[in-house]
């Protein structure tokens, strides 16, 4: 819009007209390339109900070659907001987000997930009856009116209804140091933490593997004996199908053969579909078409306002002033600055993108 | 100018391929066949002129081969499930992307295993004791013989092809070793060991072809619906999506790998004590390569496979009677025609991936069109596409 005289419109490899710049707008503009009218703008809504969730803590990454990737990186993830983390491609953002994810073992530091339990029901959490009557011994349980619970004496079968009945609370979060474990034990410890990684058909999905077989690879695991259960996967991808638009001729195709848009649609549908109470995602709306990638924001605002801490690493400042609460600014693997994305300016975050030296001045926000 | 010069020069080139996306399935299987017709002429085409066969008697000599006599069918029948059995044995590692050359060097060593047991065993213990130590054996050393290479791979990431190529030879060494240290007078040959036979079913192929179609259903199962097949897959079509979900990679290779071994090693006991009852350096007929490319064209499909190891062992068995038939006294020309044929097979999957396109005058055409084109209108008026015919109008108006 700033540098062009002319606009030339192409869509789907046909030419659609020319404009001149100056008797047109970026919605006109926008309605020429997706060909029917559409609402382009991120609804930022206040944060609530801020926890925090994720708290990294001085991490340290080294590449396969030694050089030092991520330099002593510290900062919270907050549920009920979007984290941004801002810097020129290649300054850390990705490798951060994979060891946070268990991908890059042999970081140094500590990636603390607090996960809330207090004052929750116990059943919600589904531990084996076993554990929750050692658990009350050590007094982790109260009841509704804030009694503490001692099981001493129960019958097992007055112990489950209470249980059952959602009338014994957990005293206090649980808190989890996530260092170094990987994708399948941070699962495992019940940590809900999605990652949409950069390389969508290259680690997020598997090109030659239908809608169904992409569904699973997060849960294939689930469910006893050495058998798959394509069942609730299929519910899944179908579920997919319909609220993101996917086109795609039915959900037994193999993913490669899937527009960009698309195959990041089922990507992100996957990773949002277990409710995660962490979603990271780099570069989720990367080569994407205009329309795809407010579909991306909009899921991006939805996990936030269900509570789940979102990160987002992106490259288009004017997309990250207009979605983050936040934003981490990174440069040469260190954090330069985390500034308050509703008062900060485009030249701000530029500035810190290319600052090499570490800032004193780090304007958080509380 | 200039642009309109490298524009023009782009467009004269003869040939465009272009990836196909939306081949019906009978489509590609009309062109295989028609691949194979075509294969089977030039072959007997070549037989015609250097020996004078009549081609008709030579197709009839080649479904005789097969057919001919019940025992033929038994033993075509035989020779493919025991094919197929190898090539179900490699679809795992290879869906893994795990090029599992040692396939021959698994069955020799199962091979050997189950006749060191049969002589050093047989005649004492029944029969039937000496198969139950000797089938889990031959089990056990076609998966160690598969898992050195395996473990090597996941922990020092070596060449997979090239451990597995050299382990074949260890074991035929190991063979070579045996007959010397056992036999070392005569002709380096063990008899037929006459103790402890698989057992037989109506006759020596029955059982066998049951055993390996309930292995082909066991297999089908195991890479479709089973949580290994599952992890197996994603291994193979990307590493980094397997760590990305948690998989332990350096498990699944091994895991696989010793299935595949282990596989390979009971076929290498089905032949020593149910086919052939002894052991040479060329037990399994180098069928550990044979069956790679069984399950190629089938693309790693297991009940495709069927089909793959019936057609090459028909084709082998058939040129071998064509050859017997007509004495043609030279291995050549029948393994020259049994090439050709792979070759056009082979060949053919480019013509199912892709399509050719080829530019006449400026147009680009199928090849159906082009061949129509070259019979209806020897002069056909050079037309432009009508974005280049835009561009000349502009040029004009300019």
């Amino acid at each position: 819009m700033e540098i062009s005289d002319r606009v030339a419109i192409l869509r789907k490899g046909q030419y659609i007209a020319t404009v001149k710049t100056s008797e047109t707008n970026e919605n006109k503009l926008t309605e020429m390339m997706v060909g029917k009218k559409t609402t382009l703008n991120i609804d930022r809504t206040e944060p609530v109900n801020v926890q925090d969730r994720l708290l990294v803590e001085h991490l340290n990454l080294r590449n396969i070659d030694g050089t030092k990737v991520v330099n002593d990186v510290s900062f919270i993830a907050r549920s009920g907001e979007i984290l941004g983390i801002a810097g020129i491609a290649g300054s850390g953002q990705r490798e951060l987000l994979e060891a946070i994810a268990g991908l890059k073992p042999g970081y140094k530091g500590d990636v603390i997930f607090n996960r809330p339990k207090k004052n929750l029901p116990v059943s919600f959490f589904h531990k084996t009856f076993r554990e929750v009557v050692t658990m009350a011994k050590n007094g982790a349980f109260h009841y509704e009116d804030g009694t503490p619970v001692s099981f001493a004496g129960m019958s097992i079968k007055k112990i489950k209804e209470l249980v059952n009945t959602e009338k014994v609370l957990f005293n206090e979060d649980e808190v989890y140091n996530l260092k170094n474990l990987n994708p399948r034990k941070i699962r495992e410890l019940g940590v809900r933490l999605s990652f949409v990684p950069e390389d969508r058909l290259g680690m997020g999905l598997v090109g030659n593997m239908d809608l169904v077989d992409n569904m699973m690879l997060r849960s294939y695991r689930k469910g006893k004996g050495s058998k798959l259960n394509r069942k609730k996967p299929e519910a899944l991808a179908d579920e997919i199908v319909k609220e993101l638009d996917v086109v795609t001729p039915s959900i037994h195709t193999p993913v490669r053969k899937l527009s960009g848009g698309n195959v990041q649609k089922v990507l992100v549908g996957r990773e949002i579909a277990s409710s995660p109470k962490v979603l990271m995602a780099a570069y989720p709306v990367r080569g994407l078409d205009i329309n795809s990638s407010y579909l991306i924001y909009n899921l991006l605002n939805k996990e936030k306002e269900e509570g789940s801490a979102v990160i987002f690493v992106g490259e288009d400042l004017d997309v990250l002033l207009a979605l983050c609460d936040r934003i981490l600014v990174m440069c040469q693997g260190q954090v330069t600055g985390i500034v308050d994305a509703r008062t900060t300016t485009k030249e701000e975050v530029g500035l810190l993108m290319t600052s090499t030296e570490k800032e004193e001045e780090v304007k958080e926000n509380a | 100018m200039p642009e309109k010069m490298t524009a023009k020069k782009e467009k004269s080139k003869l040939f465009h391929v272009e990836k196909r996306f939306d081949m019906p399935l009978w489509q590609s299987i009309l062109i295989r066949f028609g691949f194979i017709i075509v294969a089977l002429f030039i072959g007997l085409l070549i037989l015609t002129i250097s020996y004078g066969v009549n081609p008709f008697d030579a197709i009839g000599s080649m479904f005789v081969g097969s057919f001919g006599t019940e025992k033929r069918i038994w033993d075509f029948l035989r020779d493919g499930v025991l094919l197929l059995g190898v090539g179900l044995a490699l679809i795992p590692s290879f869906k893994m992307k795990f090029w599992n050359l040692g396939g021959n060097g698994q069955i020799i060593i199962g091979a050997l295993v189950s006749v060191i047991l049969m002589i050093n065993l047989g005649g004492k213990y029944p029969d039937a004791v000496v198969l139950l130590i000797m089938i889990p054996s031959a089990i056990l050393a076609g998966a160690v013989w598969a898992a050195i290479p395996a473990i090597f791979k996941a922990l020092f990431n070596t060449n997979e092809s090239l451990f597995t190529l050299m382990m074949n030879y260890v074991s035929v060494g190991l063979v070579n070793a045996f007959i010397m240290a056992k036999y070392p007078i005569g002709s380096h040959v063990i008899p037929r060991i006459d103790d402890a036979h698989f057992p037989s079913l109506y006759n020596g192929s029955l059982l066998i072809i049951i055993i390996i179609a309930v292995l082909l259903g066991g297999m089908v199962y195991y890479l479709k619906f089973s949580k290994h097949g599952y992890e197996l897959s994603v291994v193979g079509e990307s590493m980094n999506t397997a760590r990305y979900v948690g998989i332990n990679v350096k498990k699944v290779i091994i895991r696989t790998i010793i299935v595949s071994g282990a596989l390979c090693g009971f076929i290498g006991c089905l032949l020593a004590s149910g086919v052939d009852f002894t052991v040479t350096p060329e037990t399994g007929n180098n069928m550990g390569f044979t069956a790679i490319m069984a399950v190629w064209l089938a693309k790693f499909n297991p009940i495709i496979a069927a089909g793959t190891s019936f057609f090459i062992v028909f084709i082998t068995r058939g040129m071998t009677k064509v050859q017997s038939d007509n004495n043609i006294m030279n291995d050549a020309t029948p393994n020259l025609i049994i090439g050709l044929i792979y070759f056009f097979i082979i060949g053919c999957e480019f013509f199912v991936e892709y399509k050719l396109l080829i530019n006449k005058g400026g147009k680009e055409m199928k090849i159906t069109e082009f061949i129509k084109s070259l019979f209806t209108s020897k002069v056909e008026k050079v037309k432009l596409p009508p974005e280049a015919e835009a561009a000349v109008e502009e040029e004009e108006v300019k």
